[in-house]
């Protein structure tokens, strides 16, 4: 099976573009990807676009602006892994000889729904009955709390490290620092979530490109190997389902590990998917960073702060970085791809050799969640 | 939705006839062996409260705060529902019980199912 690298990458700054459509989010990270990567348009044989909420075509119509035309193009919705998920059927379609060279692409744009929490399908009975992501993190944040003694403050500190993490992001969202009384005194969302414990919804796009490792010297002295990509579903349960274990992401790091051959030792900085701040935590024992039981330990010793032991979400995570959810999977990747080349600048993790990205999503009855996808890099 | 046991209202969920799965709200197939006949059932009144959350944004027709979470039935099968106090603190792992409400939940442009679980103790209140 051939090797896959990264060797471009390119992002907008996550915010809130009221006044600019979807294929004006996206084109700009599609052409900072290609000169990232130094590679003429081309010379992309297939495009992969992940959206959950960009409409028909999506990927035809922004890669079409960048010169990028007349070939497969497959948009891809997979809730909040829907970019990441488009990366991995890239990574599978280059290892499998179909492709050399692919282009991916994240896009979202959250400003068109004005604000609140995301429309989920009203099929699903949970829905229907007024469940939103907010209050299903929420449920899962009780219980945790209330087997393993979590307390607010522990909390809190999750929303603490990833804002100060995203002051040094040009990339990201929410730029400001907070506190932990700033979180713990903001406006109530669902107890025991303030405001400042939920991502932040707006817009935003993010591109990666891919290729055979064979040829990745061509573009590139630096590529970053994909020695991990891994994509589940979630395991539908109409009983009882332990909401501490997040059973999808457990699942899916047992198999990257697996298919990386590595251990959560070897891991120098991640990006996980805290959407709400109990995520990140839970993502800590899912991934081995820590025991069962033992996050909020991690937290209070720093040892996922950059510096620490094994930085998490070091470009802010969703809390700052935003979570225009479709974009989220590559601006994950971008930030690892950064991480691993030295390009962090205030943010970065010392020599940083090994990285994972994660995201995870798709609150639907029955599942921990629908959609799981995970990455490993090595430079 | 509910149906009656010893004159008390229970919700009705359903049972596949092939191999016994219990589910809530009852599907048109079984998840458990995509069996096609899938019987009435009327469930246990009783359950134990796995997780709840107070909601202050997104329940739209409810006054916020309002509870909602996770309840197991006696006989396995999980509910999510709205809760009520009804003057008693919600705890994890404590047991409620189904209460019947007379119209659905909410207002008229948004609605939610016409019951909730609400803590034993309260309801023996008002027995007594």
């Amino acid at each position: 099976m051939r090797g896959v690298s990264v060797i471009g990458v390119g992002t907008i700054p996550f915010g809130k573009y009221p006044h600019l459509g979807l294929t004006d989010l996206g084109w700009p990270a599609v052409k900072a990807a290609l000169t990232d990567a130094g590679i003429d348009g081309r010379r992309i044989q297939a495009g992969y676009c992940g959206t959950m909420f960009g409409g028909t075509m999506a990927g035809q119509r922004i890669f079409s602006r960048a010169g990028i035309s007349a070939i497969p193009i497959v948009n891809v919705e997979n809730a909040c892994s829907s970019s990441s998920t488009a990366l991995n059927q890239a990574v599978v379609a280059i290892r499998a000889d179909v492709y050399d060279i692919v282009l991916v692409l994240g896009v979202e744009k959250l400003t068109r729904f004005g604000g609140g929490t995301l429309p989920l399908d009203e099929e699903d009975w949970e829905v229907q009955q007024g469940l939103t992501m907010p209050a299903l993190y929420a449920m899962r944040a009780k219980r945790y709390m209330h087997e393993f003694g979590l307390t607010r403050e522990q909390l809190a500190k999750v929303s603490v490290k990833n804002r100060g993490n995203g002051v040094f992001n040009p990339d990201a969202q929410m730029r400001k620092a907070v506190t932990a009384e700033d979180v713990l005194s903001a406006r109530m969302i669902a107890d025991p979530f303030t405001l400042l414990q939920c991502c932040p919804t707006g817009d935003g796009a993010a591109a990666v490109i891919v290729c055979a490792s064979t040829i990745a010297n061509q573009f590139r002295s630096d590529p970053i190997y994909i020695v991990a990509s891994d994509l589940t579903s979630g395991r539908y349960t109409v009983g009882f389902r332990d909401m501490t274990i997040p059973e999808i992401t457990v699942r899916g790091a047992r198999e990257a590990y697996e298919e990386a051959g590595i251990s959560p030792d070897d891991v120098d900085v991640a990006e996980v998917h805290d959407a709400f701040s109990i995520a990140e935590p839970l993502y800590y024992e899912a991934f081995g960073f820590c025991p069962r039981g033992e996050a909020g330990r991690l937290l209070d010793a720093g040892e996922t702060e950059i510096g620490g032991r094994i930085p998490v979400n070091p470009s802010g995570g969703l809390l700052a970085r935003g979570h225009p959810v479709g974009a989220t999977g590559t601006a994950q990747v971008a930030e690892i791809v950064r991480q691993l080349r030295g390009e962090c600048g205030a943010r970065q993790v010392p020599d940083a050799k090994v990285g994972l990205s994660h995201a995870t999503g798709g609150g639907i009855a029955g599942f921990d969640h629908g959609a799981c996808c995970i990455h490993m890099f090595t430079r | 939705m509910t149906s009656s046991v010893d004159g008390r209202p229970a919700l009705l969920g359903g049972h596949c006839k092939l191999c016994g799965t219990r589910m809530f709200p009852k599907t048109t197939i079984c998840p458990a062996c995509a069996g096609e006949t899938i019987e009435d059932v009327a469930l246990p009144q009783e359950g134990v409260l796995y997780s709840f959350t107070d909601v202050y944004v997104g329940l739209k027709g409810l006054v916020a705060p309002a509870a909602i979470g996770y309840v197991d039935l006696t006989d396995g099968v999980r509910i999510f529902t709205h809760l009520e106090r009804d003057g008693h603190d919600l705890i994890i792992g404590q047991t409620v019980v189904l209460k019947a409400l007379d119209q659905p939940r909410g207002n008229a442009e948004h609605s939610y199912a016409p019951f909730v679980f609400v803590p034993t103790a309260a309801i023996h209140e008002g027995i007594a």
